[in-house]
């Protein structure tokens, strides 16, 4: 049976300490030893190549855990504390030193994005719906029953706490700069918006460059603080000077990875899934959806330019990747039958087996299935034009009309209203736009 | 309304509409241009927008003031942009009747008109087109895009570009849980603000109290807009087009009822 592999990996900027995300659960490890720190899980015991696992200095409550596969994970600054966003919409606040759980939350909407503020004591986070919300940090320990999650739509939009800013599309990212002034956003319709924080309501610019959904952003390192790094389903990653909105690379990850070049918005293309940063050597790890390799760029805040340093194999899919507080690039994939889930490379991106051992050995859990770990996809659009659509069916119809017996009537009208849920697949767009 | 039917009314109008009646172009009517007054502004619309403004060659819709982005001059176009830029933007224009009326009264002033219905933006179109040819020198300000403003105003406009945008007789979506697809929220108000210069307008009109209420709530609560008192907008020649020229607002009057007007003005947030 497969072992389920990590969604996510984040590193505590004040501790030796990543944290892995798999399903509902979290692994804290060490990265100086590989040793599992806290589990929200128990520890299973599968073969263990000579291993013995260390006691876990931490395990939480079983009622703390999370009900639900952790979507998005943020560590504060200061490293006391990891917040996690989870598919059934609960966010919740972690102690990183008791790895107890100090509080709970039912958020509007599942969230695609979370943030701390340089001094903890808010969260930011962007949602599905495009809102973006500036909640303080110290919630209470229980879930609010103020909202039950199906009955959201129902309730007034004027009660509880409302949006700093909002995109009419899904929000994918969000960033905040290095001195909290202001927050950038990115969302599915392929805009990149810089505004002020808190007060979001002033929009500064926006980035627009990209040809396909915006997946991530993050502010560059460096002196300047003045660059930011942004990935798209259009296999580009690009740089922009944001407050001017303006670009000043645009990078092809096609041409990277030797690829030749695509259509605009083709189905499969290359999709930029997220990013790590290494802010000393100021590298920075571009994980492709899908894809057994990470693209590792270098920038130079001087020069304002990425270049490409090495393109890293991995043994499966990457899922998700960061680097640690020495510079060692933890990855995880979706592995092969019988390799590891996760494996660590040092600041040359030579592979570390040690540190790794602990993990794939004792980590993580064993499931029947694998559960789709791939999110992506429902951000590309499936639209088709509607000129074509009607230019298609009028051929149809001349042909049918011209006697051609293999020419399907052009549209089936509906018998009754209730026919309207049988999804019909050739036509979505149109229906949509008249019916809706 | 079932789509099928809808077609096959519009399919007879083309021919119509384009066969000359002593000299002059017959207006298109819009009996072939019916299509329900609701879009789903959440769903995913074929539109063509531009990557962003820099992007967008205006040169098809207003030929006299944007020369072509490829560089081929079509008949009747300009070589060069006259260096005007859109000004008003009319946010679910409809049929268009308050640009056709505008269009004279700030005759240098170019503006567009951004609907969602593909039939309406189609009318309106050909409306335009046919004014331009039978009132030679005039309407060349105005045109149409199918758009969905929601999503895309900051692919069309710069920063502060806009000075005036009207959203009159807006789809009021009166259930609760469809509140989100009004076209005036907070987080909303907020893009029409980066578009809007500061001391620009934003005209609202509904004959439908509740949501000119709700409208009057957001814009009241949020930091960038502040009413402009009815004693002001006396003077301003857009207001009582505002009232009449649409042709939803012509038919609240000829029902008999009431149109609650709201203006709102850009200002700059001041700490």
């Amino acid at each position: 049976m497969p072992i389920l592999p990590f969604s996510h990996i984040v590193h505590n900027p004040a501790k030796d300490v990543v944290v892995l995300s798999f399903g509902e659960h979290l692994q804290a490890v060490d990265t100086k030893s590989g040793v599992i720190l806290a589990s929200t899980i128990a520890l299973e015991e599968r073969e263990s190549n000579g291993l013995t696992a260390e006691p876990l200095t931490n395990t939480p409550n079983v009622d703390q855990e999370n009900k639900a596969r952790v979507s998005v994970m943020a560590c504060s600054k200061d490293g006391a504390y990891i917040a996690t966003a989870a598919d059934d919409k609960i966010m919740k606040i972690w102690d990183t030193a008791s790895w107890n759980c100090l509080g709970t939350r039912t958020l509007v909407r599942r969230s695609n994005a979370l943030e701390f503020n340089n001094d903890g004591s808010m969260v930011v986070t962007a949602d599905k719906f495009g809102d973006v919300y500036n909640m303080i940090r110290d919630i209470p320990d229980v879930v609010q029953p103020v909202k039950a999650a199906e009955n959201t739509e129902e309730a007034d939009e004027d009660e509880g706490e409302q949006p700093i800013l909002g995109h009419v599309s899904m929000a994918t990212d969000l960033a905040l700069t290095k001195d909290n002034k202001y927050i950038i956003t990115s969302d599915r319709d392929e805009h990149i918006r810089v505004s002020q924080y808190p007060k979001g309501h002033n929009i500064e610019t926006y980035c627009l460059g990209h040809t396909s959904f915006v997946t991530t952003i993050r502010v560059l390192p460096g002196a300047s603080q003045k660059y930011l790094i942004s990935g798209a389903g259009d296999a580009t990653v690009r740089v922009w000077e944001f407050m001017k909105g303006q670009e000043v690379q645009t990078f092809s990850l096609r041409d990277a990875l030797g690829m030749p070049p695509q259509e605009t918005d083709a189905e499969d293309d290359v999709t930029v899934h997220s990013f790590a940063i290494n802010e000393q050597k100021s590298h920075i790890a571009v994980v492709i959806e899908k894809m057994n390799k990470v693209v590792i760029l270098g920038w130079s805040d001087a020069a304002a330019k990425i270049e490409l340093v090495k393109i890293l194999e991995l043994e499966g899919q990457t899922l998700s990747v960061d680097y640690d507080r020495s510079g060692n690039l933890w990855t995880s994939v979706l592995p092969e039958e019988g390799k590891d889930i996760v494996a660590v490379f040092d600041s040359e991106y030579n592979r570390l087996e040690d540190l790794a051992k602990y993990v794939n050995t004792f980590g993580s859990k064993t499931v029947e299935t694998l559960p789709d770990l791939f999110h992506t996809e429902e951000l590309r659009k499936h639209t088709t034009d509607w000129r074509e659509l009607k230019k298609a069916r009028e051929e149809r119809d001349a042909a049918r009309l011209a006697g051609d017996p293999d020419a399907a009537p052009s549209k089936k009208r509906r018998k009754n209203k209730n026919s309207r849920k049988i999804p019909e697949p050739e036509k979505p767009e149109t229906a949509m736009e008249e019916e809706n | 309304m079932d789509p099928v039917a809808g077609e096959k009314r519009h399919a007879e109008s083309p021919e119509e509409t384009t066969t000359p009646e002593s000299g002059e172009i017959r207006l298109p009517q819009k009996k072939y241009f019916r299509q329900r007054a609701h879009a789903n502004v959440f769903s995913d619309h074929h539109l063509d927008y531009p990557v962003s403004p820099a992007h967008m060659d205006w040169s098809k819709n207003f030929p006299l003031h944007f020369a072509p982005k490829n560089g081929e001059v079509a008949e009747g176009a300009v070589a060069k942009d006259s260096g005007k830029r859109i000004e008003f933007a009319d946010i679910g224009c409809g049929y268009g009747g308050l640009l056709v009326a505008l269009s004279t009264v700030f005759p240098d002033t170019l503006m567009l008109g951004m609907e969602i219905r593909v039939k309406v933006e189609e009318y309106v179109n050909q409306k335009i087109l046919a004014l331009r040819q039978n009132h030679p020198g005039s309407y060349d300000n105005v045109s149409i895009l199918r758009m969905n403003a929601m999503k895309f105003l900051p692919n069309f406009f710069e920063k502060h570009q806009l000075s005036k945008m009207f959203f009159l007789f807006p789809d009021p979506h009166f259930k609760k849980r469809k509140h989100k697809a009004r076209i005036i929220t907070s987080t909303l108000l907020s893009e029409y603000a980066y578009v809007l210069r500061p001391g620009g307008i934003i005209y609202t009109i509904s004959d439908v109290k509740d949501l000119h209420l709700w409208m009057v709530k957001h814009l009241d609560a949020h930091p960038l807009f502040v009413r402009i008192p009815d004693e002001e907008l006396v003077d301003d020649p857009a207001v009582e087009h505002v009232r009449t020229a649409t042709e939803e607002g012509q038919k609240v009057e000829r029902n008999k009822g009431d149109k609650y007007l709201a203006c709102y003005r850009r200002i700059t947030d001041e700490d």
